[in-house]
Protein backbone atom coordinates (compact mmCIF):
# COMPACT_ATOMS: atom_id res chain seq x y z
CA UNK A 1 0.00 0.00 0.00
CA UNK A 2 1.36 3.61 -0.50
CA UNK A 3 1.90 5.58 2.43
CA UNK A 4 1.74 9.46 2.32
CA UNK A 5 5.52 10.07 2.02
CA UNK A 6 5.32 7.79 -1.32
CA UNK A 7 5.67 10.04 -4.22
CA UNK A 8 4.29 9.41 -7.88
CA UNK A 9 8.02 9.25 -8.62
CA UNK A 10 8.90 6.18 -6.28
CA UNK A 11 5.98 4.27 -8.07
CA UNK A 12 7.11 5.24 -11.20
CA UNK A 13 10.38 4.05 -10.68
CA UNK A 14 9.22 0.57 -8.63
CA UNK A 15 6.92 -0.10 -11.51
CA UNK A 16 8.64 1.02 -15.02
CA UNK A 17 10.12 -1.94 -15.99
CA UNK A 18 7.06 -4.39 -14.92
CA UNK A 19 4.24 -2.17 -16.42
CA UNK A 20 6.70 -1.83 -19.96
CA UNK A 21 7.29 -5.88 -19.82
CA UNK A 22 3.65 -6.93 -19.18
CA UNK A 23 2.66 -4.12 -22.16
CA UNK A 24 5.68 -5.62 -24.25
CA UNK A 25 4.59 -9.38 -23.95
CA UNK A 26 1.04 -8.57 -24.15
CA UNK A 27 1.64 -6.16 -27.42
CA UNK A 28 4.76 -7.98 -28.76
CA UNK A 29 5.95 -4.70 -30.35
CA UNK A 30 8.68 -1.92 -28.79
CA UNK A 31 7.19 0.89 -29.27
CA UNK A 32 3.70 -0.08 -29.06
CA UNK A 33 4.57 -1.15 -25.68
CA UNK A 34 6.11 1.68 -24.59
CA UNK A 35 3.31 4.22 -25.90
CA UNK A 36 1.00 1.70 -23.90
CA UNK A 37 3.47 2.00 -20.47
CA UNK A 38 3.71 6.17 -20.81
CA UNK A 39 0.06 6.27 -21.14
CA UNK A 40 -0.07 3.92 -17.80
CA UNK A 41 1.86 6.10 -15.83
CA UNK A 42 0.36 9.39 -17.05
CA UNK A 43 -3.27 8.12 -15.34
CA UNK A 44 -1.53 6.77 -12.49
CA UNK A 45 -0.42 10.18 -12.02
CA UNK A 46 -3.35 11.55 -12.24
CA UNK A 47 -5.51 9.28 -10.22
CA UNK A 48 -2.90 9.85 -7.57
CA UNK A 49 -5.25 10.02 -4.75
CA UNK A 50 -7.20 6.55 -5.82
CA UNK A 51 -4.31 5.48 -5.71
CA UNK A 52 -3.67 5.68 -1.83
CA UNK A 53 -7.03 4.03 -1.73
CA UNK A 54 -6.53 1.08 -4.10
CA UNK A 55 -6.57 -2.65 -1.89
CA UNK A 56 -3.91 -3.94 -4.32
CA UNK A 57 -1.63 -1.63 -5.36
CA UNK A 58 0.12 -3.72 -8.06
CA UNK A 59 -3.63 -5.26 -9.32
CA UNK A 60 -4.55 -1.32 -9.30
CA UNK A 61 -1.64 -0.52 -11.65
CA UNK A 62 -2.02 -3.39 -14.21
CA UNK A 63 -5.42 -2.90 -14.14
CA UNK A 64 -4.62 0.95 -15.77
CA UNK A 65 -1.85 -0.73 -17.90
CA UNK A 66 -4.24 -3.22 -19.00
CA UNK A 67 -6.99 -0.81 -20.41
CA UNK A 68 -3.84 1.23 -22.08
CA UNK A 69 -3.04 -2.38 -23.75
CA UNK A 70 -5.82 -3.21 -24.94
CA UNK A 71 -6.82 -0.10 -26.33
CA UNK A 72 -3.81 -0.14 -28.51
CA UNK A 73 -4.68 -3.80 -29.45
CA UNK A 74 -8.52 -3.06 -30.11
CA UNK A 75 -7.26 0.04 -32.84
CA UNK A 76 -4.85 -2.67 -34.51
CA UNK A 77 -7.91 -5.18 -34.75
CA UNK A 78 -10.74 -3.27 -34.84
CA UNK A 79 -12.96 -6.27 -35.82
CA UNK A 80 -11.73 -8.92 -33.33
CA UNK A 81 -13.34 -9.73 -30.10
CA UNK A 82 -10.94 -9.89 -27.68
CA UNK A 83 -12.02 -10.43 -24.52
CA UNK A 84 -14.89 -13.44 -25.02
CA UNK A 85 -13.37 -16.35 -23.98
CA UNK A 86 -13.22 -19.11 -26.91
CA UNK A 87 -12.70 -22.72 -27.23
CA UNK A 88 -9.85 -22.01 -29.23
CA UNK A 89 -7.35 -20.07 -27.78
CA UNK A 90 -4.71 -19.85 -30.45
CA UNK A 91 -4.30 -16.35 -32.16
CA UNK A 92 -2.86 -17.96 -35.38
CA UNK A 93 -2.14 -22.15 -36.89
CA UNK A 94 0.81 -23.54 -37.32
CA UNK A 95 3.85 -21.55 -35.65
CA UNK A 96 5.93 -24.43 -37.38
CA UNK A 97 7.77 -22.73 -39.38
CA UNK A 98 9.40 -20.30 -37.89
CA UNK A 99 10.64 -22.47 -34.88
CA UNK A 100 12.13 -25.67 -35.74
CA UNK A 101 15.54 -24.04 -35.08
CA UNK A 102 14.86 -22.77 -31.69
CA UNK A 103 15.56 -23.80 -28.04
CA UNK A 104 12.72 -25.10 -26.02
CA UNK A 105 12.43 -21.80 -24.15
CA UNK A 106 12.27 -20.11 -27.47
CA UNK A 107 9.62 -22.16 -28.25
CA UNK A 108 7.83 -21.75 -25.52
CA UNK A 109 8.05 -18.01 -26.08
CA UNK A 110 6.80 -18.51 -29.60
CA UNK A 111 3.68 -20.17 -28.69
CA UNK A 112 2.75 -17.74 -25.91
CA UNK A 113 2.94 -15.14 -28.91
CA UNK A 114 -0.05 -17.06 -30.43
CA UNK A 115 -2.21 -17.10 -27.85
CA UNK A 116 -5.09 -15.16 -28.10
CA UNK A 117 -4.67 -11.91 -25.65
CA UNK A 118 -6.56 -12.88 -23.51
CA UNK A 119 -5.16 -16.28 -22.61
CA UNK A 120 -1.68 -14.77 -23.13
CA UNK A 121 -2.39 -12.22 -20.26
CA UNK A 122 -3.79 -14.39 -17.96
CA UNK A 123 -0.38 -16.39 -17.93
CA UNK A 124 1.92 -13.07 -18.35
CA UNK A 125 0.07 -11.66 -14.76
CA UNK A 126 0.54 -15.54 -13.39
CA UNK A 127 4.03 -16.47 -14.64
CA UNK A 128 5.96 -13.52 -14.94
CA UNK A 129 4.03 -10.84 -12.77
CA UNK A 130 3.45 -13.42 -9.93
CA UNK A 131 -0.19 -11.62 -9.34
CA UNK A 132 -2.90 -13.73 -7.31
CA UNK A 133 -6.46 -15.13 -8.94
CA UNK A 134 -8.08 -12.12 -6.90
CA UNK A 135 -5.66 -9.50 -8.18
CA UNK A 136 -5.86 -11.07 -11.68
CA UNK A 137 -9.68 -10.74 -10.89
CA UNK A 138 -9.29 -7.28 -10.92
CA UNK A 139 -7.05 -6.68 -13.05
CA UNK A 140 -8.93 -8.03 -15.75
CA UNK A 141 -12.31 -7.81 -14.77
CA UNK A 142 -12.88 -12.11 -14.97
CA UNK A 143 -14.34 -13.75 -12.07
CA UNK A 144 -11.31 -15.77 -10.07
CA UNK A 145 -13.18 -19.13 -11.46
CA UNK A 146 -12.60 -17.75 -15.12
CA UNK A 147 -9.39 -16.92 -13.79
CA UNK A 148 -8.77 -20.55 -12.60
CA UNK A 149 -10.23 -22.14 -15.67
CA UNK A 150 -8.64 -19.66 -18.06
CA UNK A 151 -4.98 -21.10 -17.02
CA UNK A 152 -5.50 -23.98 -16.87
CA UNK A 153 -6.80 -23.81 -20.83
CA UNK A 154 -3.99 -21.75 -21.76
CA UNK A 155 -1.55 -23.76 -20.00
CA UNK A 156 -3.16 -26.76 -21.19
CA UNK A 157 -2.90 -25.76 -24.96
CA UNK A 158 0.74 -24.56 -24.60
CA UNK A 159 1.41 -27.92 -23.41
CA UNK A 160 0.24 -29.65 -26.45
CA UNK A 161 1.39 -27.21 -28.70
CA UNK A 162 4.48 -27.67 -27.41
CA UNK A 163 4.98 -31.44 -27.43
CA UNK A 164 3.48 -31.14 -30.87
CA UNK A 165 6.17 -28.80 -32.08
CA UNK A 166 8.81 -30.58 -29.82
CA UNK A 167 7.85 -33.79 -31.92
CA UNK A 168 7.78 -31.98 -35.45
CA UNK A 169 11.21 -31.21 -34.74
CA UNK A 170 12.78 -34.27 -33.68
CA UNK A 171 11.29 -35.96 -36.90
CA UNK A 172 12.89 -32.86 -38.87
CA UNK B 1 -14.07 -36.83 -11.14
CA UNK B 2 -12.60 -37.22 -14.02
CA UNK B 3 -8.79 -37.13 -14.93
CA UNK B 4 -9.80 -33.72 -17.31
CA UNK B 5 -10.99 -31.76 -13.73
CA UNK B 6 -8.41 -32.54 -11.74
CA UNK B 7 -6.00 -31.45 -14.35
CA UNK B 8 -7.61 -28.06 -14.02
CA UNK B 9 -6.74 -28.23 -10.22
CA UNK B 10 -3.12 -29.20 -10.97
CA UNK B 11 -2.96 -25.76 -12.63
CA UNK B 12 -4.79 -23.78 -9.56
CA UNK B 13 -2.64 -26.16 -7.22
CA UNK B 14 0.89 -25.03 -8.76
CA UNK B 15 -0.38 -21.21 -8.65
CA UNK B 16 -1.08 -22.17 -4.77
CA UNK B 17 -4.80 -21.47 -5.40
CA UNK B 18 -6.20 -24.65 -4.41
CA UNK B 19 -7.71 -24.84 -0.97
CA UNK B 20 -6.25 -28.04 1.40
CA UNK B 21 -9.44 -30.35 1.36
CA UNK B 22 -9.44 -30.33 -2.78
CA UNK B 23 -5.32 -30.36 -2.49
CA UNK B 24 -5.31 -33.43 -0.27
CA UNK B 25 -8.16 -35.06 -2.76
CA UNK B 26 -5.65 -34.11 -5.41
CA UNK B 27 -2.84 -35.94 -4.14
CA UNK B 28 -4.68 -38.76 -3.44
CA UNK B 29 -5.61 -38.77 -7.26
CA UNK B 30 -2.19 -38.29 -8.17
CA UNK B 31 -0.79 -41.66 -6.23
CA UNK B 32 -3.26 -43.37 -8.03
CA UNK B 33 -2.93 -41.53 -11.67
CA UNK B 34 -0.06 -42.02 -13.80
CA UNK B 35 -1.64 -39.48 -16.53
CA UNK B 36 -1.93 -36.71 -14.07
CA UNK B 37 1.34 -37.37 -12.92
CA UNK B 38 2.57 -36.82 -16.13
CA UNK B 39 0.68 -33.76 -16.58
CA UNK B 40 2.21 -32.34 -12.84
CA UNK B 41 5.41 -32.49 -14.66
CA UNK B 42 4.58 -31.33 -17.87
CA UNK B 43 2.90 -28.40 -16.32
CA UNK B 44 6.06 -27.27 -14.02
CA UNK B 45 8.11 -27.71 -16.85
CA UNK B 46 6.60 -25.73 -18.97
CA UNK B 47 6.72 -23.01 -16.03
CA UNK B 48 10.46 -23.43 -15.74
CA UNK B 49 10.46 -23.04 -19.76
CA UNK B 50 8.20 -19.78 -19.61
CA UNK B 51 10.42 -18.59 -16.09
CA UNK B 52 13.78 -18.77 -18.42
CA UNK B 53 12.61 -15.55 -20.81
CA UNK B 54 14.13 -12.66 -19.39
CA UNK B 55 12.00 -9.71 -19.09
CA UNK B 56 12.43 -6.78 -21.26
CA UNK B 57 13.30 -3.27 -19.86
CA UNK B 58 11.59 -0.09 -19.71
CA UNK B 59 13.74 2.09 -22.28
CA UNK B 60 15.70 4.68 -21.04
CA UNK B 61 13.06 6.97 -23.05
CA UNK B 62 10.47 6.25 -21.03
CA UNK B 63 11.59 7.96 -18.46
CA UNK B 64 12.35 11.36 -19.94
CA UNK B 65 8.72 10.64 -21.39
CA UNK B 66 6.87 10.32 -18.71
CA UNK B 67 8.95 12.06 -16.50
CA UNK B 68 8.65 15.52 -18.53
CA UNK B 69 5.26 15.14 -18.72
CA UNK B 70 4.91 15.16 -15.10
CA UNK B 71 7.07 18.29 -14.80
CA UNK B 72 4.13 20.05 -16.22
CA UNK B 73 1.75 19.32 -13.48
CA UNK B 74 4.53 20.00 -10.75
CA UNK B 75 2.53 23.05 -8.84
CA UNK B 76 0.19 21.00 -8.38
CA UNK B 77 2.70 17.99 -6.61
CA UNK B 78 4.61 20.38 -4.92
CA UNK B 79 1.98 21.49 -3.53
CA UNK B 80 1.06 18.07 -1.87
CA UNK B 81 4.67 17.42 -0.94
CA UNK B 82 4.61 20.43 1.06
CA UNK B 83 1.23 19.58 2.74
CA UNK B 84 3.52 16.12 3.36
CA UNK B 85 6.61 17.31 4.39
CA UNK B 86 7.29 18.11 8.55
CA UNK B 87 6.51 20.71 10.40
CA UNK B 88 10.36 22.10 10.40
CA UNK B 89 11.30 21.19 6.94
CA UNK B 90 8.35 23.55 5.87
CA UNK B 91 9.24 26.43 8.35
CA UNK B 92 12.68 26.54 6.89
CA UNK B 93 12.21 25.80 3.35
CA UNK B 94 13.42 28.16 0.81
CA UNK B 95 13.98 28.34 -2.80
CA UNK B 96 17.00 27.09 -4.65
CA UNK B 97 18.76 30.10 -5.19
CA UNK B 98 18.44 31.16 -1.95
CA UNK B 99 19.49 27.82 -0.39
CA UNK B 100 22.62 27.89 -3.26
CA UNK B 101 23.51 31.11 -2.00
CA UNK B 102 24.17 30.24 1.86
CA UNK B 103 25.61 27.28 0.81
CA UNK B 104 27.98 29.37 -1.31
CA UNK B 105 28.42 32.12 1.77
CA UNK B 106 29.16 28.84 4.19
CA UNK B 107 31.84 27.72 1.47
CA UNK B 108 33.29 31.01 0.95
CA UNK B 109 33.68 31.56 4.88
CA UNK B 110 35.21 28.04 5.05
CA UNK B 111 37.81 29.07 2.54
CA UNK B 112 38.36 32.60 4.27
CA UNK B 113 38.53 30.33 7.69
CA UNK B 114 41.24 27.49 6.23
CA UNK B 115 43.57 30.27 4.81
CA UNK B 116 43.89 32.44 7.89
CA UNK B 117 44.29 29.78 10.32
CA UNK B 118 46.19 26.90 8.29
CA UNK B 119 50.07 27.00 9.08
CA UNK B 120 51.96 28.51 6.13
CA UNK B 121 49.23 29.49 3.70
CA UNK B 122 49.70 26.20 2.35
CA UNK B 123 46.10 24.76 -0.01
CA UNK B 124 44.33 23.25 3.15
CA UNK B 125 42.27 20.70 0.70
CA UNK B 126 40.99 18.39 3.90
CA UNK B 127 39.58 21.67 5.57
CA UNK B 128 38.06 22.87 2.57
CA UNK B 129 36.18 20.04 1.76
CA UNK B 130 34.96 19.36 5.53
CA UNK B 131 33.37 22.92 5.25
CA UNK B 132 31.85 21.66 1.91
CA UNK B 133 30.69 18.26 3.21
CA UNK B 134 28.90 20.84 5.90
CA UNK B 135 27.30 23.10 4.00
CA UNK B 136 25.73 19.94 1.15
CA UNK B 137 22.63 18.64 3.61
CA UNK B 138 21.95 22.39 3.84
CA UNK B 139 21.44 22.62 0.09
CA UNK B 140 19.76 18.94 0.11
CA UNK B 141 17.18 20.08 3.04
CA UNK B 142 16.09 22.95 1.18
CA UNK B 143 16.74 22.61 -2.45
CA UNK B 144 15.06 18.76 -2.18
CA UNK B 145 11.82 19.71 -4.14
CA UNK B 146 13.02 21.49 -6.87
ZN1 LIG C 1 -5.84 -38.58 -13.48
Amino acid sequence: MIDGGQSFVHVYHRYKHRVYAYCYRLLRHPQNAEDAAQETFVKIHRSLDQLENAASLQAWIFSIARNEAFTILRRLRPMEELETETENVWDEENPLEKVVQKERAGIVQHCLGLLKPMYRELLILKEYEQLSYAEISQVTGASESAVKSGLFKARRAMRKKLESILKERDEI
Amino acid sequence: MKCDEYQEQLSALIDNELADQESELLFTHLSECAACRATLRSELELRANLKEDVPPLAPRELDEKVLSTMSKAEGQLDARRVMRRGVWQRNVSMRWPLAAAIAGLFLIGGLAVTSVWSPCNKPAEPQVRIVYITALPIVEVHGYFP
